[in-house]
């Protein structure tokens, strides 16, 4: 069977990605599991999505633990939930992962012994962030070795089936190109046979409570800080202090009370919690908070 | 924020009564209308939340809120308010709780819930007189579920349940007139993108005993395909545009809040997100657009 998992953020495509990858399985004779791993996570979230496909039925339920392929759409997820994204890596996983970090720099951070497949951005065109689900269906598609290309753009076709024509034509062709790129890695995914249950389940049985008991009450406010939505956030505002009048717009229109003030009446950026929406940068009357990208910043922080 | 009344936009800047972390969208512009209510509002509330995007907010053990919060069904929110009302009044009269620690009761729900499947609760509710807030965030669709049409999606948006052709064929319902005609003790329609309208509308709600409604469109980039960036200058320009007109029902009488003298073109506001972009490519669609203008333009001169 082969058991492989995509990684992006929420609105990157790899429910997408995993979709079509599914159908082009499919389409080729096997037997598919395709799903996203949902939670109440929203864009720009940490996300994940996984493929089944077997020549047999398929018994096995519920999230891979052991993946043939990683895919990794988003390179900052490897800072944020970075033992998420590499769990459970065996003797013949196979990472596949666009980056513009350099071959060596992706090796130490991974640091897992095995062979990495990098996509540099620079050779993708410059929108690409919005066809990473066809990027990564179809490398993924083609490392396994199984899958023709005529069923790999049945699979994209199918799957973005109500969306406008000439998209359909862009997403069919940068399939096509990266399906042909990756032709050298052929069959470099291998499948794995079954995986013995890992761990039995620990069953605890629950006293019956009543009902005024057994419903979730929570007793505290504001609990919701304890979750580190900095982690979301691809771009990064940074307050330009030297330009800032102390105005307050950006405290005021941030939505997710990322933005403090401090003693001085200057705003102070809440980076454990801001979201990276960039709201602040757009209503800001004195253009002090600048955009960066969070991939050079996020070693410093987070 | 400052205690007391909000006369410029540093009043509402600060320390806020939500909490960061939730699990919201990014740029969302619900998020930001719920902020600023419970800036404005203060900390001794009590939220009934029918279900939609929102009810992620609180999610077991996490709530961003300052008080209370309850979860009820899309249909029920404002029934739920009428308990919660109820049930507080008892306590004061028992003397079990004093009235300074009385907390004010907000049903708050989205427009697939306002002005579709609560509404028969929401209309009762306004019937009995009930002291409550109602704030609904409009996304102008069924957000939650991956935005399929509600009876607020305006007419020519593509959504997940009208993704082809022209896009949404339906009339957005004025709810505000449905609302009206109840003779609520307060209604008005706001916007996070203009917050000082907002303060200045919630704190003459705040001084009014009865049922006190508010409707708040609320830019929501994963429904209407933008920027999370642009939430407030897409909102801004739903006003300026004259689409989303600022307005206030109070003693029978309606009053526009903000009446712009040189409304820009709706294109300018239709034409920065992606659920309208079927308008704009391959070609422009001239006929769809005027008509979209034109109903704006027969609105500003019909009042
Ligand atoms: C009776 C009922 N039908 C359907 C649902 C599923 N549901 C949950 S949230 C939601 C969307 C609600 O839309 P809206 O009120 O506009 O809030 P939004 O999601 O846009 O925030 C739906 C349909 C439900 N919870 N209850
Ligand atoms: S980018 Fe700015 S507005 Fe958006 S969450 Fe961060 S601090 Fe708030
Ligand atoms: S909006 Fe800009 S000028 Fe105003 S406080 Fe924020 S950073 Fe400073
Ligand atoms: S879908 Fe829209 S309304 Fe719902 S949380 Fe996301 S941005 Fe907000
Ligand atoms: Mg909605």
């Amino acid at each position: 069977m082969y058991r492989i998992r995509f990684h992006g953020r929420g609105g990157e495509g790899m429910k997408t990605a995993s979709r079509i990858l599914g159908s082009s399985f499919f389409f080729e004779g096997f037997q598919v599991q395709d799903a996203p791993k949902y939670g109440a996570e929203r864009r720009g979230a940490p996300v994940s999505a996984y493929v089944r496909a077997d020549h047999k039925q398929i018994y096995e339920r519920g999230e891979i633990h052991k993946p043939d392929l990683i895919v990794i759409a988003d390179e900052t997820l490897l800072h944020v939930t970075r033992n998420t994204v590499l769990e459970g890596i065996h003797e013949n996983t196979v990472i596949f992962i666009i980056s513009a970090m350099s071959n060596s720099e992706l090796e130490e951070i991974i640091n897992s012994g095995k062979s990495i497949i990098k996509i540099d951005p620079a050779a993708l065109p410059e929108n690409y962030h919005r066809f990473l689900s066809p990027i990564t269906a179809s490398a993924s598609a083609c490392f396994t070795g199984k899958i023709q290309s005529s069923n790999l753009i049945r699979g994209v076709k199918d799957e973005l089936k109500t969306v406008k024509d000439d998209l359909i034509i862009e997403n069919v062709a940068i399939a096509e190109k990266i399906f042909n790129e990756m032709k050298s890695y052929s069959g470099i995914v291998t499948e794995t046979g079954e995986i013995t249950v890992l761990r039995d389940p620990q069953l605890i049985t629950l006293p019956l409570h009543n009902s005024s008991i057994a419903t979730p009450v929570i007793r505290t406010v504001s609990t919701s800080v304890k979750n580190q939505t900095g982690s979301w956030r691809t771009a990064r505002p940074v307050v330009l202090y030297e330009k800032c009048s102390g105005c307050m717009m950006c405290n005021v229109y941030c939505p997710d009370s990322a933005i403090t003030k401090n003693k001085d009446g200057f705003p102070v950026i809440d980076y454990n919690h801001c979201k990276g929406c960039l709201i602040c940068c757009e209503v800001c009357p004195s253009g002090a908070i600048r955009k960066e990208n969070e991939k050079i910043r996020r070693s410093e922080t987070v | 924020m400052s205690e007391g009344l909000i006369k410029n936009i540093k009043d509402l800047a600060g320390e806020h009564n939500l909490a960061s972390g939730t699990s919201i969208c990014a740029g969302c512009g619900a998020l930001e209308t719920v902020k600023l209510f419970c800036d404005i509002l203060g900390k001794n509330t009590v939220f009934v939340n029918a279900a939609g995007c929102m009810t992620l907010l609180a999610i077991y053990p996490f709530t961003p809120f300052s008080g209370s919060w309850l979860y009820t069904a899309m249909a029920s929110a404002s029934a739920g308010a009428q308990g919660i009302r109820d049930a507080l009044d008892i306590l004061i009269k028992k003397g079990r709780l004093s009235a300074a620690e009385d907390l004010k009761v907000i049903v708050l729900t989205g427009d697939g819930s306002a002005y579709g499947m609560g509404l028969s609760a929401t209309s009762a509710a306004i019937d009995r007189c009930l002291d409550f807030y109602y704030l609904c965030y409009n996304n102008e669709g069924y957000g939650n579920t991956g935005h399929q049409d509600s009876a607020a999606t305006p007419y020519g948006a593509r959504t997940a349940t009208s993704s082809s052709g022209a896009g949404f064929i339906g009339r957005k319902k004025d709810l505000f007139s449905i609302w009206a005609a109840h003779k609520p003790a307060y209604l008005a329609t706001v916007i996070a993108a203009e917050p000082m309208d907002f303060a200045r509308k919630v704190e003459t709600a705040m001084k009014i005993k009865g049922p006190k409604m508010f409707i708040s469109l609320a830019p929501c980039p994963t429904g209407w395909h933008y920027e999370p960036h642009q939430t407030v200058s897409i909102g801004k320009l739903a006003v300026q545009t004259g689409i989303w007109p600022l307005k206030e029902y109070k003693d029978g009488k309606v009053t526009h809040t903000k009446v712009i003298k040189e409304k820009l073109p709706v294109e300018e506001y239709l034409k920065l997100q992606g659920r309208f972009e079927h308008l704009f490519t391959p070609e422009k669609n001239l006929v769809l657009i005027n008509e979209i203008q034109s109903s704006v333009d027969q609105y500003w001169i019909d009042i």
